[in-house]
């Protein structure tokens, strides 16, 4: 009984441990740095995303050329996205839920472990049970 | 002993899961083309590894089971595939979302991706072949068997990539473009966290089915030796 105890005290402390981790996993996720990064182009239809060729740094004029020449465009016809816009997918949500799944899937692994482990705890000490002597088996006896 | 071994095995397991965590966040830099979401290969990827542990090692244990024929073999043939579909199911999971960032996309039938996807196939065949009631030698013959089968596919995954130029990025193999130091560090301590956890993981799982075993061979002798089943 003590020893069913210890490993039941034992299952508990991996439970707890894995909890910790993935609260960890989550605070960690939740305040990581910011995608500040460009993303990547890609083509929806099923082709790899080739990276952006962007500038980050033009000269001023560069830039308000650019923007004169967005605005005219703009103006003058609407155009649709060729492909998915991967640069417009926020990636801290799917990073904390790539963790939460991966902690939820090791969680249930292991209390699936201990209620195995419960289980045939359980069904040993049936057995055991069933199988001690008991005073009135000098008369009657197994087969 | 072995009691003392798993106690030290778990802790050191339990550390190095806590390291690996705060290098992935708070030591690891935000990768330029990706940013924040590429943070899921530091765990991705040493899953990915973590299912080839599970998937040979029942492999392993199941030619050793077929050779032998020993209780102790079976256990562990079962308890690495168990462990080695939990993984899949993480890389199965964790994949598509880094997919929908860098690709655009959920899933896309790549190479590595489908085969990736039928290993865990053949050894969840495997774990549900294994569920059928109470498995008699035929059955675990059979699932022995479909181990060794299921195992043959993991070199295709691994060179899938450089034989049908796929989408699914290389950067750690021969032909990629390397990785930051610091991702390195990163990638490496997740590796060494990863492969405490498979084997802990493997270990529990195989005492258990131990225990287990012994139960079932203590029905199968109350039963021979004619003891009634208590009401």
């Amino acid at each position: 009984m003590r020893n069913i105890r210890d490993r039941a005290r034992r299952g508990g402390a991996v439970v707890l441990a894995a909890a910790i981790f993935a609260s960890m996993g989550a605070w960690g996720a939740a305040h990581a740095q910011p995608d500040g990064a460009s993303g990547t182009s890609g083509d929806a239809a099923g082709g790899v995303a080739a990276p952006r060729a962007e500038a980050p740094h033009g000269t001023a004029s560069a830039r308000n050329g650019g923007e004169e020449s967005a605005a005219e465009s703009r103006s003058q016809a609407f155009r649709a996205v060729k492909g998915s816009r991967t640069k417009d997918i926020p990636g801290g949500p799917l990073l904390v839920a790539a963790y939460g799944v991966a902690w939820v899937l090791l969680l249930l692994f292991v209390l699936r472990l201990g209620r195995l482990h419960t289980m045939t705890v359980r069904e040993l000490d049936r057995l055991e049970r069933r199988m001690r002597p008991t005073a009135g088996d000098d008369e009657r006896g197994p087969d | 002993m072995l009691s003392r071994l798993w106690n030290a095995l778990a802790l050191v397991t339990v550390v190095l899961m806590g390291i690996s965590l705060y290098c992935t966040f708070f030591v690891a830099p935000v990768e330029a083309q990706m940013g924040v979401v590429q943070k899921i290969f530091y765990f991705h990827v040493p899953s990915a590894y973590a299912m080839y542990v599970g998937f040979i090692g029942a492999a392993a244990a199941s030619v050793a089971y077929l050779v032998r024929r020993t209780q102790l073999w079976d256990a562990l043939a079962v308890s690495a595939a168990e462990v080695g579909v939990l993984f899949c199911a993480v890389v199965l999971a964790t994949g598509p979302l880094w997919a929908r960032k860098a690709w655009g996309v959920w899933w896309t039938w790549d190479p590595r991706l489908t085969t990736t996807l039928l290993a865990g196939m053949i050894f969840v065949a495997y774990l549900a072949l294994r569920s059928f009631g109470e498995a008699g030698e035929p059955e675990k013959r059979f699932a022995a068997g479909l181990a060794i089968v299921g195992v043959l596919d993991l070199p295709v995954i691994h060179y899938s990539v450089q034989k049908w130029r796929g989408q699914h990025p290389t950067v750690i193999s021969s032909s990629g473009g390397g990785l930051h130091p610091d991702m390195v560090l990163t990638l490496g301590l997740a590796f060494t966290a990863f492969t405490a956890l498979v084997v802990l993981l493997i270990w529990t799982r195989a005492r258990i089915e131990r225990v287990r075993q012994r139960a079932q061979s203590l029905e199968l002798e109350a039963a021979r030796r004619g003891f009634a089943e208590e009401e």
